[in-house]
């Protein structure tokens, strides 16, 4: 065990450091620290040209292979950029979801055809991605998908509505799970759609949030069209696919998040410097507790890049979502408690403002991307060994 | 960047665990703490002595292995999965870690015994009482091993004395310890001849710096008790039927067994974490963090494997409250989560101190 970076690695870090000094400026000085989870509707057009920047630059893709546009870069090497990425304040990615889901998920089973039309836009930045995954009546049962596909006239027409679609309003592009085999139930009869958003087949409806802003949608398909070729393995593989996508949420994306995480933590340490929270016994106890924790997870994080070999995920690598999610709901409670009444004052200040959004978004962190409760249950089943859930059988 | 282990330290993990599970198949912290007083004799024998475990981490040069403390910090975690009662953390990590601190000859020669394991130590500070030149009179409570060791060491503000714990003027009275797996005595001298191992202004920091290194191989200990807890319990949930059916089918019991393997990761991740930068400027916030999350996260494990073995969780038979008991004590044991939380907080930005 080593947990120091080799020289070639930080050289790696100041030209990334570098390279978010030098560009971070003029017309992008503003969207410093901003877009983040609570404000994904700020700047929209701003961050999408933030988005062509770092695709000119070779910033998208570190990790695929080269020989569709990325640089093969180690895992370490993707923790290093999204670390600076994070401490230098660069703004919510608003192509994440094209770059860490729909890429890796093309890579491994897409065809040549799509790979050569999607990627080289998701790594230039300028096609935007959603994920039309959740229902009204599939949540954490994912797999009581209703939306119906049929294939006609060579191509697929879609009927259905999908829910929570994250940033679907921004988005070129979904990928969709719906049922191509009529009668079939659960993980069986499903079909992995790429899908155009903008025909007359989708309507993209806004859900105003907690916080004010509106980051997921609604999204209906009424008699929506996609090429047949715009499928992604077989019919019938669709659960599989969806599957795989799913196992890359988990991937490099979160290992740079611990700094964004460290940023709002020394947020809270400043505030409660200045007004005096800091001094009370118990808030003290609490903020060295988040930071211990905070540690824990890089380092649980690190452990886990350690087993890059394993096919499987060792015991560490199951605790991560619930960890972090956890970690940060706890956090915003706790700026709550360190703003005192000044909690109250609604964007009374930038710091307030973005201290109160994480409060309010970070209920959300222990919901999408599986509950907590959905991932008690994957510990307990997959990495304990402890028997499966009962299921109807209507159910995957 | 590579937080993997290296071949050495998994097999000195391997190592540590052979003996450990062999020793506690043969009958275990049981055998000792059915006994009317510890008896380290032949597990110090085999383990400290014969398989060299004594001198773990002590430098070559002194007779020891010279392995560091990520390697110290495997073989605790093992020791912890199973109890393991033995002179190793007085005499090797408490003594040790003081003496490997302080320096010079006098603390190497004392160091050279311990690691060949012919001679056991532990650490003690005088509630009350004084030191002169030569001697010792005075009380000192709570001493780990105190009871067993040979040397004591007596910590002062500016010096470091060792007294010969079978020279005339050294009363030690042994208590009953509610962790009966970790003795205790209170030691009184009365004029005790001591013998000037070091001293000089500096020393207070010095012992900081060792206690912090203690602290992480015991939250070390701490993980590898939590672990043991954990799987304790899902075994029991594989075989205990209620309703017709496993209890482990039941998703209460699998959510609890799901949050008390976070606690036992996280544990893990702190203590690999702590163990590996033992070393660097960072010894102070890692030994907190280490020592404050693996502290209770072996509190709350113990208890929730209490809690799911139901009845037989709280009996005298089954191995939880013994859990329960060393995590309660080693709570307390070299800086409680509280105290640790607070240096951490001078640590980390935070202005002041606790109002
Ligand atoms: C901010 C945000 C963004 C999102 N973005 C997207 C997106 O872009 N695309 C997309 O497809 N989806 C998205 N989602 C949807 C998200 O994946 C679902 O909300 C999530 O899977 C839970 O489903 P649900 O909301 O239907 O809740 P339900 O599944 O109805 O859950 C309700 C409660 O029941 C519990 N529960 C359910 N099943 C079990 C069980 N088996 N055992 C124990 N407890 C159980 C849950 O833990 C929860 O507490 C997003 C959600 C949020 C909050």
């Amino acid at each position: 065990m080593n947990l120091d970076f080799t020289p070639e690695d930080e050289a790696f870090r100041a030209e990334v450091a570098g390279w978010l000094a030098a560009n971070l400026v003029g017309e992008f000085e503003q969207l410093k620290f901003r877009g983040g989870p609570g404000d994904e509707d700020a700047f929209p057009e701003e961050r999408k040209a933030w988005e062509r920047r770092l695709g000119e630059a070779g910033w998208i893709g570190l990790g695929w292979p080269e020989a569709h546009g990325g640089r093969n870069l180690p895992l370490v090497r993707q923790m290093i950029f999204n670390e600076e990425y994070a401490r230098a304040g660069g703004p919510g990615r608003a192509g994440h979801i094209g770059e860490t889901l729909v890429a890796p998920t093309l890579i491994a089973l897409g065809t040549d055809a799509q790979k050569t039309r999607f990627l080289p836009d998701i790594r230039s930045g300028t096609e935007y991605w959603c994920q039309g995954y959740s229902e009204p009546n599939a949540g954490s049962d994912l797999a009581n998908v209703a939306t119906k596909a049929r294939l006609e006239g060579g191509k697929w027409v879609l009927n259905g509505q999908k829910v929570w679609t994250s940033l679907a309003h921004e988005a070129d592009w979904a990928f969709v799970i719906a049922r191509s085999e009529p009668g079939s139930v659960g993980r069986e009869g499903l079909v992995y759609l790429l899908v155009p958003m903008d025909q007359p087949g989708v309507t993209v409806r806004p859900i105003v949030q907690m916080t004010g802003s509106s980051e997921f949608n609604e999204v209906y398909f009424d008699e929506a069209v996609t090429d047949a070729e715009n499928i992604v393995g077989a019919p019938g593989d669709g659960w599989k696919v969806a599957m795989a996508t799913l196992s890359f949420e988990r991937g490099a994306s979160t290992l740079g998040q611990q700094m964004q995480f460290r940023n709002e933590l020394a947020m809270i340490i400043d505030v409660a410097n200045r007004n005096g929270a800091g001094r009370n016994p118990a808030i003290r106890q609490r903020i060295a507790k988040a930071w211990a924790q905070l540690a824990i997870m890089r380092m649980n994080a690190l452990r886990t890049l350690g087993d890059s070999t394993a096919t499987t995920l060792g015991r560490e690598g199951y605790i991560s979502k619930i960890y972090w999610a956890t970690w940060h709901r706890n956090l915003g409670e706790l700026a709550m408690d360190v703003l005192g009444e000044d909690a109250e004052r609604w964007e009374a200040d930038p710091v307030t403002s973005r201290l109160q959004k994480l409060f309010l978004f970070s209920r959300a962190d222990t919901i999408y991307a599986g509950t907590n409760q959905i991932q008690r249950n994957i510990i307990a089943e997959r990495a304990l060994g402890m028997p499966r859930e009962a299921r109807e059988k209507t159910s995957g | 960047m590579d937080a993997s282990f290296t071949e050495d330290q998994e097999m000195i993990r391997e190592a540590a665990a052979t003996y450990l599970r062999d020793w506690s198949d043969r009958g275990g912290f049981r055998k000792q703490v059915d006994a009317s007083a510890l008896d380290y004799g032949s597990v110090w024998q085999e383990f400290g002595i014969e398989l060299g475990f004594a001198g773990l981490t002590i430098p070559e040069v002194q007779g020891g292995s010279g392995l560091g403390d990520l390697a110290r910090a495997l073989v605790m975690e093992e020791m912890g999965r199973v109890l393991f009662t033995s002179p190793y953390f007085a005499s090797c990590v408490l003594a040790g870690d003081v003496l490997a601190a302080v320096g010079g000859s006098d603390a190497e020669g004392l160091l050279a015994k311990i690691a060949s394991g012919e001679r056991t130590a532990t650490v003690c500070s005088l509630t009350s009482g004084s030191v002169r030149s030569g001697e010792i009179t005075g009380v000192a409570r709570n001493v780990v091993d105190g009871g067993t060791a040979d040397l004591i060491l007596v910590i002062g503000g500016d010096s470091l004395h060792m007294v010969d714990a079978s020279k005339a003027g050294v009363i030690r009275s042994v208590f009953r310890t509610m962790d009966l797996t970790r003795p205790q005595a209170d030691i009184k001298f009365a004029a005790a001849p001591a013998e000037l191992v070091a001293s000089g202004a500096g020393l207070s920091e010095v012992y900081a710096l060792s206690e912090a290194r203690s602290a992480i191989a015991l939250a070390a200990e701490q993980a590898g008790g939590a672990g043991a807890m954990l799987d304790a319990t899902v075994a029991y949930a594989l075989e205990r039927k209620q309703f017709g059916r496993l209890i482990g089918s039941f998703q209460a019991v699998k959510h609890r067994s799901a949050d008390m393997m976070v606690l036992v990761e996280a544990a893990r991740s702190a203590a690999y974490q702590a163990a590996a930068l033992a070393h660097g400027p960072e010894l102070f916030a890692q030994a907190a963090i280490a020592k404050s999350e693996c502290s209770d996260a072996y509190f709350a494990v113990a208890g929730h494997a209490i809690q799911m073995h139901g009845g037989v969780g709280v009996t005298w038979e089954y191995d939880m409250h013994f859990h329960f008991k060393r995590a309660r004590a080693g709570m307390g044991l070299l800086g409680s989560p509280e105290v640790w939380r607070e240096r951490l907080a001078g640590c980390i930005g935070l202005e002041g101190t606790a109002a």
